[in-house]
């Protein structure tokens, strides 16, 4: 079916891409679990999910409460990046386009900023709660700070059209962030480090029972795109063309701006801003099924978007070592070759966004 | 006429652009109607809201007043996917952008027609082949549309339209990137379809002379913002093209049915002859600024002789008699001789 709505010759087999992927998934999925800076192998991690007696107490409490939440919240924020940055490029017709381009992530490092940097008392309380494990009070600040943000630029985006969104979003981000430098200027260095800290983003910090709540949006999020394949594709024709072809191009715009953000800003809030991911997954989906076709980058996104944050998580817990880099280091720097070596390899990924 | 003939109506619309605080009227009081199997081409000078009537008329722009009417409904008031299920639309805007191939990018055509996914069946498959066939597309069918020409793009675009599968379509300067050959091609294309399957279409142009051959019923669109109807003969036999169109620079020519520059003749020739060589000559001799006029005095006479399958050009001229046995030769002599006398002037 498929193969027969783009009847090309150069489209790759997606079945097989797809299930690919999945693999690729599986193994890392497997590997977060058991890699880290106590190493786990196969076979106790069989018996700790087969509920073994005689499986490692230890390496049992490791497993549940710390690696699978870990490795959950890696997938699930891997592939709300990677598909909300799809809906803003395909939104707002930009390559350039990443999830954080309405500012929501400097609203969430504004909240936690006033939360960490200002709130003295309850602030050094944070500062030592911050590094082990998620805080709450860090994850409603941020919350609160892209949703706050988000309000104001689907307020003013209604009359507006998509290149006056984007600059709406980046003059948003400097107002914002130009704040949280005042902020930082102004405040001690214990915080500071603190702060940096969150904005280096980390997958460990959301315990299961955050997950009750982080799973249940982002999962609701990411598969509200599955059904948003056809009027994104019109919207790639651009919005006059779109609005011929009958789709509510307003609705669309509002509803895909609106998931796209909610998305970010939920990961921002639990995992701190974690860049690359969102621009980067799109352009490898496109490059990997030489499509355009929302059909099958929205589902491709989901899994190439986690698989790059349990890889790029698992290079950041430094497997064997008792240290942890910083996430968001990790995800540009191996991330960035990757992306060079298909634009050296395609010549201009430009192209494969149509420009 | 019948209550379930599908027409695209107008009453007293006014279209243009509406701010907060100004509004620019394009053009005002338009009644107009577009019935099935014509093809109806809008013309008008730039910059008197061409784009603006056909974005309004296909429902995308609204109106300052009045309504549009699709079988009797307001456009503006119906669901998009209704309208596009009767309205299809080429426009001028830039190419899309992505990855597509001709015919994915021809199926998107029948979004209004397939399920929420977008998935194809076989009749959308056939219709896809179809438009693409329609459109003189065939051979572009497994191209990337990134790849295409300008020319080649409008095909698609109009393949894409015709997959909508809708009585009408609105066509907003489709041939402004086409050189000649492929104007008169696309031209005679949309007429066969208006014709053959009772279409309804509009397409708006700046190409006086192709509409003027190919257009079932002529809008003209002035400046003023009225829109003059009528067959294309009439309008221009009664003068009304030259109104509109006609300047301080340019001449209507009712004998050819062209616009030309306007330029006081240097000299008045007399032309005999027959067929294809006194037409080419004539405008031969109308392009380097020789009046043709009977009335006047001729300073110079031609005469076009065929022989054997030749032709020779006799030109009298000062008492002289000249033969040229081409064309060619004959311009060559005309040129160098207006040549020799502006410089003569300027001396």
């Amino acid at each position: 079916m498929l193969q027969k709505t783009t009847a090309s010759t150069r489209l790759r087999n997606p079945t097989l891409l797809f299930g690919g992927l999945g693999l690729l998934l599986l193994v890392l999925f497997i590997a977060n679990v058991g890699l880290g800076s106590v190493l786990i192998s196969l076979s106790d991690l069989l018996s700790i999910f087969k509920g073994n007696a005689s499986a490692d107490p230890v390496l049992k409490q490791i497993v549940i409460d710390f690696r699978l939440p870990q490795a959950l919240t890696a997938m699930l924020s891997g592939s709300a990046l990677a598909v909300s940055g799809l809906l803003m490029q395909t939104m707002l017709r930009n390559p350039l386009a990443d999830p954080f381009v309405l500012g929501v992530n400097s609203g969430a490092s504004l909240g936690v900023a006033i939360v960490v940097l200002t709130a003295a008392p309850a602030g050094l309380a944070l500062t030592q709660g911050l590094g082990i494990s998620g805080n709450l009070l860090v994850i409603v600040a941020a919350s609160a700070g892209s949703a706050g943000v988000l309000l104001l630029i689907l307020i003013l985006a209604r009359r507006m059209d998509v290149m006056s969104i984007l600059i709406l979003g980046l003059m948003i981000s400097y107002g914002v962030g130009a704040v949280v430098s005042l902020l930082m200027f102004f405040s001690m260095p214990a915080k500071l480090q603190s702060f940096i800290t969150w904005s280096f983003g980390h997958f460990g910090n959301v315990t299961w029972s955050q997950l009750n709540v982080y799973l249940p949006v982002i999962l609701a999020g990411t598969l509200s795109t599955l059904f948003l394949s056809k009027p994104l594709d019109a919207m790639l024709m651009g919005e006059n063309y779109a609005a011929s072809l009958g789709t509510k191009v307003k609705q669309i715009r509002f509803l895909c701006l609106m998931i796209a953000s909610v998305l970010a800003g939920t990961v921002t809030g639990f995992c701190g801003p974690i860049g690359f991911l969102g621009i980067a997954a799109p352009h490898l989906c496109r490059y990997l099924f030489q499509t355009s076709s929302h059909r099958l980058l929205i589902p491709a996104t989901l899994m190439v978007g986690a698989s790059l944050a349990l890889s790029a998580d698992l290079i950041a817990k430094a497997p064997g070592y008792s240290t942890v880099l910083p996430l968001n280091a990790i995800t540009a720097l191996f991330g960035a070759p990757v992306i060079i070596v298909a634009l050296v390899k395609q010549g201009k990924l430009g192209t494969l966004f149509g420009r | 006429m019948s209550t379930h003939e599908l027409i695209l109506k107008t009453e007293g619309l006014s279209i243009g652009y509406q701010g907060r605080k100004l509004e620019r009227k394009v053009a005002k009081d338009l009644d107009l109607e577009l019935s099935p199997g014509r093809f109806v081409c809008l013309l008008g000078p730039n910059g008197t809201g061409k784009s603006t009537l056909i974005r309004t008329l296909g429902g995308l722009h609204p109106s300052i007043d009045g309504q549009v009417l699709l079988k009797d409904s307001p456009i503006q008031a119906m669901e998009p996917r209704d309208r596009a299920k009767l309205v299809s639309l080429v426009l001028t805007e830039m190419l899309p952008v992505g990855i597509f191939t001709v015919y994915s990018m021809v199926a998107l055509g029948r979004h209004p027609h397939t399920r929420w996914n977008g998935s194809l069946t076989e009749k959308d498959h056939e219709k896809i082949n179809w438009a693409i066939q329609a459109a003189n597309a065939d051979s572009l069918r497994d191209r990337q549309v990134g790849e295409l020409s300008d020319g080649e793009r409008q095909k698609v675009l109009i393949a894409r339209a015709l997959a909508q599968e809708t009585p009408i379509m609105l066509l907003d300067e489709p041939t402004a990137f086409l050189d000649i050959t492929r104007r008169i091609e696309l031209m005679h294309t949309l007429r066969e379809l208006a014709h053959k399957h009772s279409m309804s279409i509009l397409l708006s142009s700046h190409d006086l002379e192709l509409a003027l051959q190919c257009a079932d019923e002529l809008w003209l669109l002035s400046d003023e913002g009225k829109i003059t109807k009528g067959s294309p003969e009439n309008l221009a036999l009664t003068g009304q093209l030259s109104d509109l169109f006609g300047s301080e620079a340019l001449d209507w020519d009712a004998q050819q049915g062209t616009f030309r520059v306007h330029q006081q003749p240097c000299l008045h020739a007399q032309l005999v002859g027959q067929g294809p060589e006194h037409l080419w000559t004539e405008r031969a001799l109308l392009r380097l600024g020789y009046g043709l006029d009977d009335a006047e005095p001729a300073s110079m006479e031609i005469r076009i002789e065929n022989a054997q399958g030749a032709s020779k050009w006799i030109v009298n001229f000062n008492q002289e008699e000249i033969v040229f046995r081409s064309l060619d030769l004959f311009t060559l002599w005309l040129e160098s001789r207006s040549n020799h006398t502006t410089t003569e002037g300027s001396n």
